[in-house]
C-alpha cells in the first residue's frame, strides 16, 4: 500500500522561490517577520541593505539586526564587536548594529584615505628629488670654446674671458713648439687630396689592376708617406 | 459535484472560484470557516487577497490533491507573485 505523501505546503515553496531569487527583492512591506526571519539571512549585505532601503514604512530592525551584528563579526572580527558591546554596556547606549557596521566602514575608508594620500606624496617627493638629479634636455646653447676653423688662428683668443687665460694661451701660440706644429698640420692639409688619390687604390683589395698600376706609377709621393 | 461538495472563494476584486470542499480544506484556515457555526453560505471572501493570486491558491489546491494521490509534480510560481502568493499562503495556512 503506497504511503501518502503530503504535499509541500504553499508557503514553503514560496519561501524557496524568494531565497533562490533574493537578490531581486526589493521591497518586503507586509510581510510577516516569521517569513522574513526566514527569508533575510540568505541576503548578502548589498542585498539586504537594497531591502531594507526599499521596504519604505516598516522597521526591518527587529529581524535584521542581528543578521547585522554577524556581518559586523565577520568584516571587523569577533573581538572588535564584544568591544563594542563593552563600550555601549559601560555608556548605557544601544545601537543597532546596521548603524555601528557603517560608522566602522565609514572610519576604515577615512583611514585607508589618508594612508593612500600619505603614500601617493611620498612618492610624488622621492620622484621629484629623482628627476632633479637627472639630466635633461635644454635650449640653451654653451659658447663654444674653439674657433670655428678648428684651433689655429687667434679667432678662438676671443673665447676666452680670463684675462689669465688670455695672456697663456697667447704665450702658447708663440712658443717654438706650437709654431712647428701648426706649420706641420698646414702642410699636411694642402697635400691631403693628392694623398688620397694615390693611397685610396692601396686599400681597395677588389681591384688588382689599380694596387699594380698604384706600386708601378709615378704618381706616388714618398714624402707624404709618413 | 453537489454544491455541498463545492465552496465558493471571492477575491477582492469580485473573482469566484468554485472549488471542490476537500481542495480548500487544505487550507487551515478555510477549514475553520468553514467549521465556524457563524459560516452560514459556502462563499467565503477574501478582502486581501486579489483574484490572480486567489486563482493560484485554488490551482495549488488541485496540485496538491493530485501530489497526495501519488502524482508528483512541480508546481510552477511566477517569481513576480512570489511574495504575494507567500502572504496570501500564509495568511490561509497552507
Amino acid at each position: 500500500m503506497d504511503a501518502k505523501r503530503k504535499a509541500p505546503s504553499l508557503v514553503d515553496l514560496c519561501i524557496d522561490l524568494a531565497i533562490e531569487n533574493v537578490r531581486y527583492i526589493g521591497s518586503v512591506s507586509g510581510l510577516d517577520s516569521n517569513l522574513l526571519e526566514r527569508i533575510l539571512p540568505h541576503c548578502n549585505i548589498p542585498q539586504l541593505t537594497r531591502i531594507e532601503n526599499c521596504t519604505k514604512g516598516t522597521d526591518l530592525s527587529p529581524v535584521t539586526d542581528k543578521l547585522w551584528k554577524r556581518f559586523y563579526e565577520m568584516e571587523y572580527g569577533v573581538d572588535n564587536a564584544n568591544r563594542v558591546i563593552e563600550r555601549m554596556q559601560q555608556k548605557k547606549v544601544q545601537f543597532k548594529w546596521k548603524q555601528l557596521f557603517e560608522a566602522k566602514k565609514k572610519e576604515r575608508e577615512e583611514a585607508e584615505n589618508k594612508i593612500s594620500k600619505k603614500l601617493k606624496q611620498s612618492y610624488a617627493e622621492s620622484l621629484a628629488e629623482k628627476q632633479s638629479r637627472q639630466t635633461r634636455m635644454t635650449t640653451k646653447i654653451p659658447p663654444s670654446k674653439r674657433g670655428f676653423w678648428g684651433g689655429s688662428g687667434s679667432s678662438h683668443l676671443t673665447n676666452y674671458k680670463s684675462p689669465l687665460m688670455k695672456k697663456a694661451k697667447i704665450e702658447f701660440l708663440k712658443s717654438p713648439e706650437s709654431i712647428n706644429h701648426n706649420a706641420v698640420k698646414r702642410t699636411f692639409q694642402s697635400s691631403s687630396t693628392s694623398i688620397s688619390r694615390s693611397v685610396a687604390a692601396p686599400s681597395r683589395p677588389n681591384n688588382p689592376l689599380r694596387i699594380n698600376g698604384a706600386s708601378s706609377s709615378g704618381s706616388f709621393n714618398p714624402t707624404s708617406r709618413r | 459535484m453537489t454544491p455541498q461538495e463545492t465552496v465558493k472563494l471571492v477575491s477582492a476584486d469580485g473573482l469566484e472560484f468554485v472549488v471542490p470542499r476537500n481542495a480548500a480544506m487544505i487550507s487551515k484556515t478555510i477549514q475553520g470557516m468553514l467549521s465556524s457555526p457563524v459560516t452560514q453560505q459556502e462563499e467565503l471572501h477574501f478582502p486581501e487577497i486579489r483574484g490572480v493570486i486567489l486563482k493560484k491558491v485554488c490551482e495549488y489546491f488541485s496540485w496538491a490533491l493530485r501530489y497526495s494521490r501519488g502524482e508528483e509534480s512541480e508546481f510552477p510560481i511566477e517569481p513576480e507573485i512570489a511574495l504575494e502568493l507567500m502572504m496570501a499562503a500564509y495568511f490561509l495556512d497552507t
